[in-house]
């Protein structure tokens, strides 16, 4: 520096002190054997991928290595259907980089928006469903048993239903995942709210406030923090049926790739797609958690 | 007067049992009461829609006693009698070993992962990747790898079952490792016996739990894996039915399968009730 002054970079450097942060663990500590568990996998992943050979259909390995998987980031330009200055491979424009990108994300868009969809409509209409049944303790023990049954639903079967009644549109699929959402959320909704200890609602009543108000500001709050389970289960299984919509009759979105990418034996590709939704699962999962612990902050 | 006080009066004994017998049969008269609302519900819905794609239930319950043995519509498809009850059987028969086979690898490991510290370290990191990973994502690995074998159909139960069993069971057991186990060690009782004794028997509420919850996911979980690629099985009949558009049959299967499903449910809970009757 002309001035004579030093960076903070040029400090640190020049400290005696200076160690670079990452440290792998060192045998016998605590991560060292998760550390072990982690390469193992990896190595036998690889050798597994050298052994498994290659599938008949499309010539690919049977299970994809990581130079297969990063590869085949680019067979996403066969999802974009043309536009932003970027021809579709469909039309006779070249497999790019930029290409695969816009299909990765218009599929992921589209994907996310009906999932997006779906679970608000159905944790609304399921929400709305428990609070009015849960209003009388009459309506709650006669809805308590159709609901449990309702557990046992084989949610993911009755998708081609909904093929069935709404044929390949936008409107199957989203209440196709809205059902699903209504299956799970009501069970828990009325659980939590059957939970919450009577005596809430009677010291609410003894202050003075009446029934409709107690049990809007005090019974149904109350019960908030037992749904975290539910809809954290809601959104995962979300993210499966949002697939298996997509993946039995839909255009675009990311169960369609899956659904190409089985058909035509594309490995790479099916690896590289579980990667990402894997990605967008996580991210997910972690927002909303975050969202409802604020959202219910007050609870003990 | 002391001893006219000291002996209960005549039928106490029995009042509280009728009275908790009266209870149940409420509760049981209530249930029926709702299973019978959401029937109503279901016929209203039927007669405001057009019968061929909305079946009523007076239609879907006229036609299981025949499906049972053969369905005329998917006879047609496939030239061969497909009946529910052979496919419900299949189904069944499926969905309850690889649950018991997932329960009796799961439990172990999760205990395993609780009480060994090298285990946990070593397995955890792929029972993490297992369970992030959307077991949809895993089905089409699953048939290309072994094609629509009886084993490769419950693969995703038995991947779902042994991730649930063993996350209940580690938990179970790190909660009693640290509380109850320390009261057996404290009265001298040896590593194996505190295991057998106390953490085993006092983790299987939450392990039941945890396999019901599997129960109730695996009927769609199984159904989805014979939609894709099977030579039989509920859900077989369901892709059929579905392309064929007979609603009928396919609301007939599914009404038969969710039957099995309760009841299998309803046997696992009175069976886990018992086990635990100690329970507080």
């Amino acid at each position: 520096m002309a001035d004579g002054t030093t960076t903070p970079d040029q400090v640190v450097a020049a400290s005696p002190r200076w160690r670079p942060r990452i440290r792998l663990p060192k045998p016998g500590s605590n991560g060292f054997l998760t550390l072990c568990s982690v390469v193992f996998l990896f190595v036998a992943w690889q050798v597994l991928s050298v052994v498994a050979g290659r599938t008949g259909v499309s010539g690919e390995r049977f299970v994809p290595n990581v130079v297969d998987i990063a590869g085949a980031f680019d067979t996403f330009a066969y999802y974009w259907r043309g536009g932003l200055g970027v021809e579709a491979t469909t039309d006779g424009g070249p497999v790019t980089f930029f290409g695969a990108v816009l299909g990765l994300v218009s599929n992921s868009l589209a994907t996310m928006a009906r999932l997006a969809v779906g679970l608000t409509l159905g944790f609304v209409v399921a929400g709305l469903a428990a609070t009015m049944v849960c209003w009388s303790r009459f309506l709650r023990r006669v809805f308590l048993l159709p609901a449990n049954a309702a557990r046992m639903l084989p949610l993911l079967a009755m998708s081609p239903l909904f093929g069935i009644w709404f044929g390949k549109s936008e409107v199957g699929a989203t209440l196709f995942i809205a059902f699903a959402t209504f299956a799970i959320i009501f069970v828990v909704a009325l659980t939590a709210i059957d939970g919450v200890p009577g005596y809430y609602e009677q010291y609410a009543r003894s202050l003075g406030a009446r029934r409709f108000r107690a049990y809007i500001t005090a019974v149904l709050p109350a019960a908030l923090p037992g749904l975290r389970g539910g809809v954290l289960l809601a959104l995962g299984f979300g993210w499966s049926m949002v697939i298996a919509a997509e993946f039995i009759g839909q255009d675009l979105g990311l169960g369609n790739i899956v659904n190409r990418a089985e058909e035509f034996g594309r490995t790479d590709t099916l690896a590289v797609l579980g990667l990402f939704i894997v990605l967008y699962a996580w991210v997910s999962y972690k927002l909303t958690a975050r969202a409802f612990d604020y959202l219910t902050r007050w609870a003990e | 007067m002391a001893a006219t006080a000291a002996t209960p009066p005549r039928g106490s004994a029995v009042r509280p049992r009728l009275r908790a017998a009266g209870r149940h049969l409420a509760a049981g008269g209530l249930g029926v009461l709702g299973i019978a609302m959401v029937f109503g519900f279901w016929w209203l819905v039927a007669s405001l829609t057009s019968s061929g794609k909305f079946p009523g239930p007076a239609a879907v319950f006229e036609v299981i006693p025949d499906n049972m043995e053969n369905i005329p519509a998917v006879t047609y498809v496939t030239f061969q009698p497909v009946g529910v009850a052979d496919a419900l059987q299949y189904t069944t028969v499926n969905v309850l070993v690889t649950v018991a086979i997932g329960t009796l690898i799961g439990l172990p490991l999760g205990i395993l992962m609780a009480r060994i510290r090298t285990a946990r370290q070593l397995l955890e990191p792929p029972l993490l990747v297992l369970g992030t990973v959307p077991l949809l994502i895993i089905l089409p690995f699953i048939t290309l790898w072994f094609g629509t074998a009886r084993f490769a159909q419950s693969g995703l139960v038995l991947i779902f079952t042994i991730l649930t069993v063993s996350m209940a069971a580690q938990s179970a057991a790190e909660t009693v490792s640290g509380h109850y186990a320390n009261f057996a060690a404290c009265l001298g009782a040896s590593k194996s016996r505190e295991l057998r004794t106390v953490v085993l028997p006092a983790s299987i509420p939450n392990v039941l739990g945890a396999i019901r919850v599997a129960l109730a996911a695996a009927w769609g979980w199984q159904c989805v894996a014979e939609l894709l690629g099977a030579e039989t099985g509920i859900g077989r009949i369901v892709g059929i039915t579905s392309t064929i558009l007979a609603t009928t049959d396919l609301f007939a299967t599914l009404l038969c399968l969710i039957i099995v499903a309760v009841i299998c449910d309803a046997v696992v809970a009175l069976v886990g009730g018992y086990i635990t009757r100690w329970k507080e």
